[in-house]
């Protein structure tokens, strides 16, 4: 929005009239030369000056946008930009996302697992206002992805290079929650939260599951499980990251409700089911109505003062001016 | 005093070319007013045409040297402005070009450099600390966060290989440190830029000036020596030019501590021992404030000034050319 810092300068511009009158309609403003036009030609000379009046008009239009402009800036133009400023911690929040190739399978058409749950992530990231947020992925091993932050964008960019395999074969459930809660270990957030997301079985990593979620509930972490996908066989089809080959085949899904709910149970977390897209959706609207905290904030205004654009335009303007009649026209007096 | 756009001064040189058509324009008028006005009379109104194109052209430059002047955003004063800013955010930039693995500085630069960020998060414990890298390219390899361990991991890791970006554009990696502050955040911003300053393109400048504009907090630690060193390749073999020259890197001096004035910022060279503990002191300064809780002081830009005197010459032109000289001649 365009504010004013000073604007009992913009009072200066009941002068411009005044200048408008004296430059070019008062009884004073014919700047001239008295000559006898007589001597030349026995009478009067004819001179068509109808360009040159145009032109003319052009030029005072531009003088004066530019001195309206120098009179705009003297009260201070500027953009003001309201910014929402949290004045309270959120909580702080490591999504574990399981990578292993049993993601692949397309039990949420037309998309994976994988696709899906990153769809839905991508929603429950952009509805948290100030909630740090970080990503583990796991595979055979676990890495953190991005560690807790409310640089979004960050996590996006960095969710949405996530892909089926990259961290190997298997599903290391247990490391992936152990990176979770080492980094979460030093976080002084009244709320640390882990929302594990997988559909498999752990079958790799030194960690057990278990072992990650007692670390977890000794620190006060919740572990929110989700189990995702139809059990049954599902068709799947990916790209292997490190051949190139396209993999396809059935799958026999299933994945160990027993552990998921265990892990949650013990972190006075919950364990969700999601079987399709809806159900995952309001899995994720479950877990923000869970997590939510009052939020204080204030507004701030912040100014980009506009002075240099201003002074900018009508320097130009004025010289465009200067330029036409003494350049252009040749303008004498 | 502080000049916030000193580039503006730049239009001075096209300012000096309206002499040229001044001058023409003062003889072809001249010529035609002796065919006007007729010989008998020439004397006389030349030497008014004389005066008129003096205070007409004189005011004319006037009005653009002050204008030019206004545009400079000269600053004389600072001014305390309400600041309600709790804690701090840090972002480290840090230049990995090639010319970052001398080793002037034990054990080379960039290994300084990671003993650095180490050293300034062990002493704040509280804050919440980003990393930015760059070479032709600027990239955030940790995004603005309180967890110390992917700091320290990341810190540990950094070296050339971590982008492959060409180059050194200290503008990128300034500009990348810019945009890695998330919205929302009620602390204030302090970007920490390492380099030695060897920049192949780009107006750190420019951008640096952008982060006191947006006050910023900003430090620029310079890495490596004026003498300079070779640089060594993996295999051992000096990395050298074209020609077959060793390639000696060195700090420039001059352009980190530009950078640091245009961001109205301070300069502390990686190599003094002190370094970390003055880095320290700043924070604590910042977190500090103005002395005046709630406040903190910030530039005043005077441009008003310039512009009404700028605007005072506009009018004296008008004005003159509306007097009837002839009545004084």
């Amino acid at each position: 929005m365009l504010t004013f810092e000073s604007p009992s300068y913009l009072f200066l511009l009941i002068l411009l009239p005044v200048f408008l009158y004296l430059r070019h309609f008062s009884p004073a403003s014919d700047r001239g030369l008295r000559i006898s036009a007589g001597i030349w030609r026995k009478g009067t000379v004819p001179l068509k000056q109808g360009g040159v009046k145009l032109i003319l008009l052009f030029s005072s239009v531009l003088f004066w946008v530019g001195i309206l402009l120098l009179t705009l800036t003297l009260s201070g133009p500027s953009i003001s930009i309201h910014e929402k400023i949290h004045l309270n911690r959120g909580a702080d929040i490591v999504v574990v996302l399981d990578q292993s190739p049993s993601m692949a399978a397309r039990d949420f058409p037309p998309e994976t697992r994988l696709d899906a749950a990153k769809n839905m992530l991508n929603f429950f990231v952009s509805a948290r206002k100030n909630d740090a947020i970080g990503l583990v992925s796991f595979g055979q091993e676990a890495v953190l992805k991005v560690p807790p932050t409310t640089d979004y964008g960050s996590f996006l960019r960095r969710l949405d290079e996530c892909h089926i395999m990259e961290l190997g074969e298997g599903t290391a459930i247990g490391m992936g929650l152990a990176v979770a809660v080492l980094h979460l270990s030093e976080s002084r957030a009244d709320q640390r939260v882990i929302i594990l997301i997988t559909d498999g079985d752990n079958n790799a990593g030194e960690v057990q599951p278990l072992s990650a979620a007692s670390m977890a509930a000794q620190m006060g972490i919740r572990v929110y499980t989700i189990g995702i996908g139809a059990e049954g066989d599902i068709p799947f089809e990916f790209r292997n990251p490190e051949t190139g080959q396209i993999l396809s085949g059935v799958l026999k899904s299933s994945f160990d409700e027993d552990l998921l709910t265990e892990l949650s149970e013990m972190t006075e977390g919950r364990y969700f089911k999601a079987t399709s897209p809806g159900t995952l959706e309001s899995v994720f609207r479950s877990i923000d109505s869970l997590e939510t905290i009052e939020e204080r904030v204030r507004i701030q205004v912040r100014t980009v003062p506009l002075y240099r654009i201003f002074i900018m335009a009508a320097l130009l303007l004025i010289l465009a001016d200067l330029l036409i009649r003494k350049v252009l026209l040749r303008e004498v007096l | 005093m502080t000049v916030v756009y000193p580039e503006s001064f730049w239009l001075f040189i096209p300012l000096v070319l309206l002499i040229i058509p001044a001058y023409f324009n003062y003889r072809k008028g001249h010529r035609l007013l002796g065919k006007l006005a007729g010989q008998w009379r020439f004397d006389r109104i030349s030497q008014i045409y004389l005066v008129r194109t003096l205070i007409y052209w004189s005011t004319v430059l006037l009005f653009f040297i002050f204008s030019i002047l206004a545009l400079a955003g000269i600053s004389w004063t600072k001014e305390a402005v309400r600041d309600e800013s709790d804690g701090l955010d840090i972002i480290f930039a840090v230049d990995i070009s090639r010319s970052m693995l001398a080793s002037d500085v034990s054990p080379d630069r960039l290994g300084r450099a990671g003993e650095l960020i180490s050293s300034i998060t062990a002493g704040y414990p509280s804050g919440r600390f980003g990393l930015v890298v760059f070479k032709g390219e600027g990239e955030v390899i940790v995004p603005l966060t309180e967890d110390r361990i992917i700091m320290e991991t990341a810190v540990n890791s950094l070296s050339p290989a971590m982008f492959t970006a060409p180059g050194t554009n200290l503008a990128k990696g300034i500009n990348r440190a810019l945009t890695a502050f998330p919205e929302g955040s009620p602390g204030k911003k302090m970007i920490i830029l390492i380099s030695d300053g060897e920049a192949l393109s780009g107006n750190a400048r420019t951008a640096a000036r952008e982060c006191s504009i947006q006050g910023i907090e900003f430090i620029v630690i310079g890495a490596g020596t004026a003498e300079g060193a070779m640089i060594y390749n993996a295999d051992g073999s000096v990395v050298s030019d074209s020609e077959g020259q060793a390639v000696v890197t060195k700090l420039d001096l001059a352009e980190l501590t530009g950078i640091a004035e245009s961001a109205s910022g301070r300069y502390y060279d990686l190599s003094d021992v002190k370094t970390p503990g003055l880095v320290l002191d700043d924070i604590s300064s910042v977190l500090g404030g103005s002395g005046i809780e709630g406040m903190r002081l910030q530039n005043r830009t005077s441009y008003r000034g310039f512009l009404i005197a700028a605007m005072v010459f506009l009018v004296i032109n008008l004005a003159a050319s509306r007097i009837r000289w002839s009545r004084w001649y």
